[in-house]
């Protein structure tokens, strides 16, 4: 760096590898240890660029109290009664906007329409369900149906069982039955059915019921991609709760 | 502060009136546009006048001053995501400090001539070096202070405004002589 020393007889400090944070928090006091203290008195014993490291910080501390130019404010801040009025926020705003009486058709509507998905949407995958089990069980029928007729007291359990063991009963006997539940044992069942209420992905409460088995899917039902009769329940109950939340909220809290 | 507390706006206007002037200085040397500093100021005396039941004793300057730099911070933001906004322009005459009678001339340009060189080197390091280095060298907060207007620890105070000085240094590299008379 072309250093010469200060004292003149020792060979040039390497500046670069000198630390210029431990100058810097010498040149602002800070705390240091007697270690740092001592390093920074030979730093700037040896090192010029070090000492003018320090020199400058120094310089620059005291012109940045006493030179920098003192701006001048451009008004008055003074706060006047009309400053302190303030318009509604986006809040306030948004809750006026949206607990007008206009509003409560609209929340109406929309639980409406979220019933409506939800019933159509117990319906519609029932039906498809049906006419899948009627030629899965028309195929099991005489493969051993009555092996499985104790399992029907467990499955009426849970309401999908109990929607299930109905329908198989008004077709008649065990044996003859056509639509429903797979009479057959849990390790032979081709199918699960897919129940209304409280039917699951995995239909646990269904398969528990029926003996332990694990699902599998309908023949015919698209491996890939969620069932439509769930998305429409699952859609529609939201927009039932939504809708009905609303209605009830505004019904508190008018215009 | 009490009479402030319990809704008197006049007394508010006395604390308004006394901290104003090192409001805006503390805003505009940290925002650097005179404009923005002032609406900032204008924000933090009103969100203060809000929340001055929030007042929760210490130093009224130090709470002021942290409700200001929050302004300021707001600015700033702001402006990261709209660079275009203008930096301000130095040469303004409202920031030339008043020169004495008596003061010797040729000192006073170099002293005005440090000044701005200063100002404008502190608007190139970083926003934190920047705020720690206008309240503990121009403002003289002290650190302890200035942790708790700035939410960090005293260590990183420290550690802003030694390195806001490496960098001011750094910046001010062809202008030394300035500082070395």
């Amino acid at each position: 760096m072309g250093m010469t020393d200060v004292r003149g007889g020792r060979p040039p400090a390497d500046h670069a590898a000198h630390d210029r944070l431990l100058i810097a928090r010498a040149a602002s006091d800070d705390d240091l240890t007697q270690a740092e203290q001592a390093t920074v008195a030979e730093r700037l014993a040896t090192c010029p660029d070090c000492a003018a490291l320090h020199a400058d910080l120094l310089a620059m501390a005291v012109a940045l109290r006493t030179d920098l130019p003192t701006p001048q404010r451009p008004r008055d801040f003074r706060l006047s009664p009309d400053m302190l009025v303030r318009g509604p926020t986006w809040r306030e705003r948004l809750s006026r906007g949206l607990a007008g009486p206009a509003m409560r058709p609209v929340a109406a509507a929309i639980c409406a329409f979220g019933l409506l998905l939800a019933v159509t949407g117990t319906v519609l995958p029932r039906a498809a369900t049906t006419s899948t089990q009627s030629t899965v069980g028309s195929a099991v029928t005489g493969a051993g149906a009555p092996a499985a007729l104790p399992a029907l007291p467990s499955a009426a359990a849970t309401p999908a069982a109990t929607a299930e063991a109905n329908g198989s009963g008004k077709a008649g006997g065990p044996g003859s039955s056509a639509v429903g539940v797979d009479l057959g044992p849990p390790q032979a069942r081709p199918t699960v059915p897919s129940g209304v209420f409280g039917r699951a992905p995995s239909g646990a409460a269904g398969d528990l019921a029926a003996g332990g088995a694990p699902p599998s899917v309908a023949p015919g039902a698209a491996a890939s991609g969620p069932d439509p009769g769930t998305v429409l329940i699952g859609a529609g109950l939201l927009l039932f709760i939504t809708g009905g939340g609303a209605f009830l909220v505004l019904r508190r809290r008018p215009a | 502060m009490a009479r402030a507390a319990a809704g008197d706006l006049a007394a508010f206007n006395e604390i308004v009136v006394a901290y104003q002037d090192l409001l805006f200085a503390v805003v505009v040397r940290v925002v650097g546009d005179r404009e923005a500093a002032a609406d900032a100021v204008q924000d933090a005396f009103l969100h203060a006048w809000r929340n001055v039941r929030s007042y929760r004793g210490g130093l009224v300057r130090g709470w002021l001053a942290r409700i200001a730099l929050n302004a300021a911070t707001d600015v700033l933001r702001r402006r990261k995501r709209r660079p275009s906004e203008p930096y301000p322009e130095w040469e303004d005459d409202a920031w030339q400090p008043p020169s004495g009678p008596t003061t010797d001339p040729e000192h006073e340009v170099t002293r005005r001539a440090r000044g701005r060189a200063l100002a404008a080197a502190l608007l190139t390091i970083t926003d934190e070096q920047r705020r720690a280095i206008v309240l503990y060298d121009v403002e003289g907060f002290d650190y302890p202070e200035i942790a708790r207007m700035t939410g960090v620890s005293l260590g990183t105070v420290k550690s802003r405004i030694h390195r806001g000085r490496l960098a001011l240094r750094d910046r001010l590299a062809d202008q030394l002589e300035l500082f070395r008379d």
